[in-house]
Parts: C-alpha cells; structure tokens; sequence
C-alpha cells in the first residue's frame, strides 16, 4: 500500500512540474482581463495578438473571465489586472469602492480626443462627468419577432405597442397535448430583458434621474401585472418550464427563437450574428420594443449600456496599460464589434461599411438614434438592488404576491440602500 | 489510570512527557492558533466594521448586528440552511442505513453495489452539480422523463421556489456513502445472538430493525447526525454552482435561487463580503453563525450522551 | 403428514428464490439510480448538442461523436489546470501525511496533561464555519501578497485537519500499548518510537490519510474561487466551472469535460477502495 501511496505522490508531483515557467521577454507585460467567452474571447484574443504584433514594447495577456467576484477580489489585491473591461453598470460599482483610475485624467494628459466615441455612449460610461473607462461598444435591446409565427396567426406587422403585442402572443402561444407550451409567445425570456425592456415598454422606472429608487412605479406595475395575466392564462409551471428549459439552451444552436419556439425576444444586437453561425433557418425581423397605447412615445426604449475598457487602481504598469486601453478603444474596437456583433461607441464605425453589413446592425443602430436608452443609476449598492428586484420579480412571477405587494414590500427593503 | 499526583509539581518523567506530547502536538497548535483563534477573533472585530477588500476597517459599532436582524434576507437564509439541516439531515440518515443494511448482507456482487453505492460521494462536487442541474431541466433532463414514463408530471426543479430545496435534498441522498460506510461497520458489530433470541421470542424483520438494530446504532446514528447537521451550515459549493449556472445573461436572476429559495446562509455571507463588497456585514454575519453552530453542537452533544448512556456503550 | 412438511419445505424454498429475487431486484435497480448520473454525463459527452436537445429523450446516443473531447480539452487549458491541481494536490497531501501522524500520536500514544484539553479543541474546532475565519485570513494572505498564489491552499494542510487526526488517533487507539512499552524497555526515546515503532505500525491509516487529502485537495472549490484569480492558475474545479459562461452552455462539451476531471478520482478509489473502505468505517464508530 505504501508503494502505491508513494507512486500516487510521484505521479500527482510529475504532473505538477508540467507547468512550466515563462521564457524571458524585454517587453513590459501587462495583464488584460475582459468579460467575453467561447467564440467571443476568440475575437479578444484576435485583437490582443494584433496590437501584440503591432509595437515591441507591451506585450498583452487576455484573460476570459466572467466571474464577477474573481474580478473584484482581484482587483483589491495586488495581483491586480492591468487592464480589464467592465459594462458601465459595473464601473460604476468599481468607481464607488475606489477600485478604478479615471481615464479622464490620463486622456487629457496624453492630448487624447474624447469627442471621437459618441455623446451616449461617454455619458453613459462617466462618473460625476468623468469619463471612467474608454467605451468599446454599446448595447441596447430591440424587439426580434418570428414573422412566420406572426404571419401564420394573421399579421403581417409586428406590435407597436404592448397591447397588441400581448393580442399576438396569445394568438400565437401553442400548446401541446399535454398542455406543455410548445411556442411562446409573450417575451418572458431571457429574464434580464423582462426586467428591463419589457418593464421600460411600459413606461416603468426601477429608478429616477436622480438614482432614487421607484419600484411602486405606474409603468412597473402596469408592466408586471400584463406579465401575470400571461402566466395565469397558460398555468404558471408551464411558463416557468419553459422558461427553465429556454435559460439551459439560451445562445446555443437549439436556442428557443432561433428553433423558432419563440415569438418575440427582446434581445441584442449580437443574436443575428449568433444565429447565422448556428446557421438558423428563422424567418425573423427585427423592430423597436414597443410603447403603449397611450404613450407611443415610448416605443424604442432600452436599457442603453456599454463596455468599457479601463485600468484599475491597483495595476503596475500605469503608461503601457494606457497605450493599450487606448488602442484597445479606438483600433481594437473595430474588430472587436466586427467579430462579436456588438455595436460600436465609435463614431467612426457608425459609417464603416463593413460594420453596416453586419446583420441587424443598421436597425439596431437606428434605434440608438431615437436616444431613448435607459441609464443605469450611480449607486453603490447597485448589485444588492438588482439582486432585491430580482427576488420580488421571482415573487410576481410565481404567484407568491401580487405585483403591488411585492413592489411595496421591495420598496421596504431597499429604503437603506444608497 | 497510573499517574498519581505526589506534590503539585510534576515528576521528571511527567515533564518529559509533557514536553514531548507538546513537541508532537505543536503543528497543530501553532495551526489552530494561526488559522483558527487569530481569524475568530479578528472576525468579531470585523463585525463591528465597515469596510472593502479595499480600504481599511472603520469602526461602526453594532450597526451590522441591527442591519441583521432587520435584513429580510438574513432570515430567508437562515430559514433555508435550517432546512436543509433539520429535513436534509434525516433523508441522508435514512438513506445511508438501508443502503449499508443492504451491502451488510452476504450475497454475489456486494462488493461491487457497495462501490456504486459509495463513488458518488467522491465525485468533485463542481461535476456532480453541473450533471444534475442537466438532469434536473424541466424538458429535457432526465429525471421528469423518468417520472413522466410513469405517470407523474415533475416539477421545474430548479425555478420552481417550491421545489429547489427539495432537489437539494434529492442531490444530498446521492451522496450518503461515507455515511453508509460508516452505518455497515456499526451493523456488522451488532451480536447476532440479539436477532437470534429475538428470532426465538418470534420478532419479525421490522420489529427486529427497531428493537435490536436501530438501539446498538443509536450512538453511530447520532454522532453521524451531529456531523451532518454542522456540514449543513457550510453548504455553499451546490447552490453556488447552480445559482451561477441559472443566472443567465447579463443581470440575469437572483443571487440565491428563484425566491431566494436556496439562499443559504454561507452564500449570503459570500455574496455580501465579495459581490457587495461588505466584508464588515459579512464578518457579523459569521460570528452569528458561528454561535448558533456552537449552541447547537453543545445540545446535541448532551442528547448524544445520553443516548449512550441509555445504550450502555462506552 | 409427510405430504404436509413436503409442501411447506417447497413452499419455503420458493419463497427464498422469490425473496432472494426480489432482493436482487433492489439492489440492481438502486445501483441503477445511483449510476444514473454517472451515466447520463457520461452518454452525453458522447452527443452532439442538438441530440442532447431533441425529444424524446434517449440515454444513448441518436449519433456517437467523439468531438467533445478534444474541444473540450480546448476550451479550456486542461492540461495546465490539471497540473496545477495536481502541485496543490501533491503539497497537501505530503502536509497532511508529516503532520497527521505525529499530533495523533501526541495524543494517544503519549501520556500528559493537556491531551484532553487538545483533543477537545481538535473536535471543536470541526464545528467553526469556513466562512467565519474566511475574511480574516484573506485579509491576511492580500496584505502579505500570496493571494493568487497557491500558498494560502497548500500551508493549512502542514497543522494538521481535525477530521484527519480523528481518524488517526482511533486507529492508535487500537494499536495496544505494549507494543509501545517494548520498545521502551529497549532505551528508545520518544522520536525513534514513533518513527520505528508507529509509523509503521499505522500505514493503513497513512494511506487512509492519503487518499482523503488527495480527494479533498483535488476537487476543493472554495478556497480556489477565493485565492485564484488568475486563469492560468486555476485549478480543474474551477476552469470547470468556467464552462457555465454567461452567454453560452455547450452541455454535451461540459459533460466532456466533467468526465475528464471525475476520472482519476475514480481511478484513485478504485486502487484503494479497500484501504479507504476500512478507514471511513472505523472512523465513523465512535464519537
């Protein structure tokens, strides 16, 4: 047995010697951590290795990781990234905890224009009119609608507003013999979109301007209660089994819209992208989220983020960093948007012709026109509020409240937050 | 006992006892004073701190205690792990005998069950939640084909709040081998001459399972349930897991489960001390757990004793 | 008469065949269940994505493909992660065998006063919350640099873990002390006991020892979701989890790679399924 002890320990040692050291390199590393994967990260890695090949001075490592936590435990300690990229939405956070360098102060120092990423997309990612981190692309969300669905229930135009769009849903909505629903038609999935979207269709606030805190908001109950209505009208296991099984196979080839299971989807700009890879059949169009019946203004609202690249507090190497983030905005930002299918902050790109050519980008870049993006507010405690809603949300939908005492009682719980 | 205590000094051969006993032991002491005593201790002043992985503690008095008692969540959690101790516990207990009851018995291929009984409990549990969160999809997971081929409509395992625990527990009863084990050696101790002049008074099987087998285990039973219920306040890898795994896309749903559900206490912690970036509130939120661990150790030990006691074992 | 005790002998035996059938019957269908996992990763590792997702479900696969493997050993460095576990797996389990002994030893094999009071703090220290001292000690190992690197998971395993001592302080509990006492006699001092005399003596508990830290240490998720931070340092439990991305989950590649990773456990309990058996057994029988 002893042998075997010992043979264990030999072999697990010999493995570990496996990993090797790094050779020795005269240019200054530095680390770059972005929030991309699979296919994604291929299209980071392929911008790394260009700017890599491009000077001799810096030399990038990307890293792919999208696990929050690992990034802000990271970032407090002296392992910190050089670089990373962060959605607006996180920076904020960051800014708040004092985790990020202001990127501001370096461009103005280095002479470089801000006014070439559009006027959204840097207030979007500024803090107290400071512009954090160099947006590399913008997201927001339209309307993604299975014409053959809607054409086969007698439309032939998708919903202006929620009213309509709840008449097709239902028309649409198929179940099978065991009263399992087979096509869905109210846009439940993917959840952050029902949250979102669907919730600003309605004219509903999570917060106000000033980043106070509005759940008990007209719009967010008027929203909520459509969304239970759907529920109840088809049993709520079967929409949350659907649900359940739509969030498992979310974004591969058996996606619910791209197998064609589902009506409308509120989703990015990249899901036409992801779908010619898959190389779905789905006869699909794409339209602006809708308003309601009595306020059409609304129709195209969003959520309007973006991502950034940024250098946090704690990183070594302040001068190649801001080389990199520089270059990583301005010349990596096109392939980046190219290879992903998320749309630029780069005016520039606005008119390059090869980004136009990427499927859904010019609806999508239309509805950036109308400047109806939804920012999110400059709080610290942004994720534990989320997280509240997220909770309450999971309480409508069940049944467990009704929307007004689940809004009242999350109104209740995040009266301490700031 | 040989020592006997002549003056109140000790004798040369109970120093150089000591000091060798000192010497033998003193890793574990200079371990339990560096990775057990310092972080309690710094951990309860932490408590009545504010701050990040950033900046450095600032004192706030009791103000993460009130924020505890007052915090919906922390309740929820608690309620949860609770839960899973109290209903989680004695699902495993029972489980891990009638298995060990089964691979006790003498028969071809018991060597072989006792391995497929037992191998789940070694699976690296990142694996072994990610196939069951694959088993457990409401359409294409295996488990509600299996119970659909039968007749029964299975439940949304792991979005329905109603069920989440329970799928949990279901995930837990996979993985009672150690338990097992530990069940069959306490089985094999049991005299046969018990079952036999039971057998001779005319007791069926079930009376002889109550009577005879279930009192000889009673001690085992116990101290096993004992560590269950403590590992019970560390559950966090599972519900990690999942939680990561269904919160989808960006922003996607809540940090512990449809409705919290499956928020355990451990996770909170995790969550305020590295995703809220409130290591102060986290700090106050293990200490809390900490005594009530304590507490119910302590009474558990006492039923423990008795039960001993009342079985006549050492 | 005869007819009589003829008839209930047949009735007897069949109804043994019918128990012992019936027991069979129970035994093959919890192994089933107990299998199923196993089986469902490993039949799906074997599927394309689609086949995964099409109805009816089927255990095995519509099309047997293999690509799963090398795209999983693709996606992530696998090769790298395995290393890396396996130096954190090799250190710990070196730690907890230096240590394990030699405080078990302390405190059954010699008599003093304060092995009462040690063994106790040994037991009570098992019901202090990982999550307790995680802050603190974090804190720590952030100011003197080591986070991200693999010292804040190897160094615990050189003071010893309560759960291992346990076990081994009953099994020389059962080692008589006579044994000891000869030796004695001979003029050997405390150290050479325990290494010519003890160590030997107690090899089936070192190995028990073993295999636990080599499990433990290998599929800890914990302390490496804390510590690690750097992708090229992670260890298999976590490089696993990086296949549940936020966009995407390849389940058929995931369960690819889950197999890999669950694979030389399995091999490792098989070797020593015996030695381990035994040790989780006695270990458990007495509070």
């Amino acid at each position: 047995m002893k042998k075997l002890v010992s043979l264990l320990l030999a072999l697990t040692f010999v493995l570990s010697l496996t990993t090797g050291a790094l050779a020795a390199d005269t240019r200054e590393h530095i680390t770059f951590w972005y929030a991309h994967t699979g296919d994604e990260a291929k299209v980071f890695e392929d911008a790394i290795a260009t700017y890599n090949a491009s000077q001799d001075k810096v030399f990038v490592e990307g890293v792919s990781t999208t696990d929050t936590q690992k990034l802000i435990v990271a970032m407090s300690g002296d392992s910190a990234p050089d670089v990373i990229s962060a959605s607006n939405q996180q920076m904020i956070q960051y800014v708040a905890n004092g985790l990020l360098d202001v990127a501001q102060d370096y461009a103005e120092k280095d002479g470089f224009a801000l006014d070439i990423f559009s006027e959204k997309s840097v207030e979007a990612s500024s803090v107290d009119g400071r512009l954090v981190g160099l947006p590399i692309e913008a997201y927001s969300i339209q309307m993604f609608y299975n014409k053959d669905l809607l054409e086969a229930a007698g439309y032939t135009e998708p919903p202006k507003t929620v009213e309509e769009m709840y008449k097709m849903a239902v028309a649409v909505t198929k179940l099978d013999a065991e009263g399992k629903i087979d096509v869905l038609g109210y846009p439940l999935f993917p959840y952050a979109s029902a949250r979102q979207e669907l919730i600003y269709a309605f004219g509903g606030r999570w917060w106000d301007e000033n980043s106070n805190l509005t759940p008990q908001n007209e719009g967010v109950l008027a929203s909520l209660n459509m969304n239970v209505k759907y529920r109840q009208l088809y049993g709520m296991e079967a929409v949350d089994a659907f649900v359940s099984t739509a969030n498992t196979n979310r974004y591969t080839e058996q996606d619910m819209f791209f197998a064609g299971k589902q009506l409308f989807r509120l989703d990015g700009s990249w899901l036409p992208t992801m779908m010619q890879n898959y190389g779905s059949t789905v006869n699909y169009g794409i339209t602006f989220v809708p308003g309601t019946e009595a306020n059409p203004d609304l129709r195209g609202s969003s959520r309007y983020e973006t991502t950034c690249i940024c250098m946090p507090s704690m990183g070594q190497h302040k001068d190649a960093s801001w080389d990199f983030t520089k270059w990583m905005a301005t010349e990596g930002a096109r392939i980046e948007n190219l290879g992903t299918g998320n749309l630029p902050a780069l005016k520039a790109l606005y008119e390059d012709e090869e980004i136009l050519a990427k499927p859904g980008f010019a609806e999508f870049i239309e509805a950036l026109k109308l400047e109806k993006g939804v920012q999110y507010p400059v709080m610290n405690d942004f994720n534990e509020y989320v997280s509240l809603i997220n909770t309450a949300l999971d309480e409508v939908y069940a049944g467990v409240k009704t929307p007004e005492q689940a809004m009242a009682d999350l109104a209740d719980q995040c009266s301490g937050l700031n | 006992m040989t020592m006997r205590r002549k003056h109140s000094s000790m004798t040369l051969l109970e120093k150089r006892s000591f000091r060798n006993g000192l010497l033998f032991a003193l890793p574990w002491i200079i371990g339990f004073l560096a990775f057990s005593v310092y972080p309690l201790c710094m951990s309860l002043y932490y408590g009545f701190t504010q701050f990040n992985a950033v900046t450095t503690p600032k004192w706030v008095g009791l103000q993460n205690f009130q924020w505890l008692l007052k915090d919906a969540t922390v309740k929820k959690s608690l309620m949860n792990t609770l839960f899973m101790a109290f209903v989680s516990m004695p699902v495993n207990l029972f489980v891990a005998l009638m298995l060990a009851s089964i691979v006790v018995k003498d028969f071809r291929g018991r060597t072989l069950a006792r391995t497929f009984f037992f191998l789940p409990s070694i699976i690296p549990m990142v694996a072994a939640t990610m196939v069951w969160i694959w088993m457990f999809d409401p359409t294409y997971g295996y488990i509600n084909n299996v119970l659909s081929a039968i007749g029964i409509r299975g439940p949304n395992w792991l979005i329905d709040a109603r069920y989440t625990k329970w799928a949990l527990v279901l995930m837990g009863s996979w993985t009672t081998g150690t338990t097992m084990l530990v069940c069959m050696a306490a089985l094999q101790e049991v005299p046969v001459s018990y079952y036999e002049s039971a057998e001779i008074d005319g007791a069926n099987g079930v009376q002889k399972f109550f009577r005879i087998t279930i009192p000889c285990m009673a001690h085992v039973l116990v101290y096993q349930a004992i560590l269950s219920f403590i590992n019970s306040f560390q559950y966090f890898q599972q519900v990690y897991i999942i939680v990561t795994a269904n919160s989808g896309t960006k922003m996607g749903a809540s940090l512990g489960g449809p409705q919290n559900s499956i928020m355990m206490y451990p996770l909170y912690i995790f969550h305020n001390a590295f995703t809220y970036l409130k290591m102060g509130r986290a700090a106050a939120m293990a200490w809390v757990l900490f005594v009530i661990v304590a507490i119910l150790t302590v009474i558990l030990t006492r039923i423990s004793r008795r039960v001993n006691e009342n079985a006549g074992v050492e | 008469m005869s007819m009589k005790t003829k008839h209930e002998w047949t009735g007897y035996r069949v109804g043994q065949t019918v128990k012992r059938t019936l027991f069979y019957l129970l035994v093959v269908l919890l192994s089933i269940v107990f299998l199923s996992p196993f089986l469902v990763m490993i039949t799906t590792s074997f599927k394309t994505n689609s086949d995964a997702f099409t109805l009816p479900v089927k255990l095995l696969p519509r099309q047997w493909v293999f690509e799963n493997y090398p795209k999983a050993f693709e996606t992530i460095p696998y090769f790298r992660y395995m290393g890396n576990t396996a130096f954190i797996t090799f250190f710990s389990v070196l730690g907890q065998l230096l240590v394990t002994p030699m405080v078990a030893y302390s405190l059954s094999k010699i008599r003093w006063k304060g092995s009462k009071i040690i063994s106790g703090l040994i037991m009570a220290t098992m019901m202090i919350p990982i999550s307790v001292t995680m802050i603190p000690l974090y804190r720590i190992y952030s100011k003197l640099h080591l986070v991200n690197t693999y010292i804040p998971l190897i160094l615990p395993a050189f003071f010893g873990r309560a759960f291992y001592i346990i076990i081994y302080r009953q099994f020389f509990a059962g080692v008589p002390n006579s044994l000891m006492e000869a030796a004695w006699i001979d003029g050997a001092n405390e150290a050479q006991r325990y290494i010519h005399i003890a160590l030997p003596i107690s090899k089936p508990a070192l190995t028990t020892i073993g295999i636990y830290a080599f499990l433990d240490s290998w599929s800890d998720y914990l302390m490496p979701l804390i510590y690690i931070t750097k992708s090229d340092r992670n260890t298999l439990s976590l490089g696993l989890q990086q296949y549940i991305s936020e966009h995407t989950v390849d389940w058929s590649r995931l369960m690819a790679a889950a197999t890999i990773f669950v694979l030389p456990v399995i091999v490792v309990f098989v070797i020593f399924q015996k030695n381990f058996v035994q040790g989780i057994a006695t270990s458990g029988l007495k509070a």
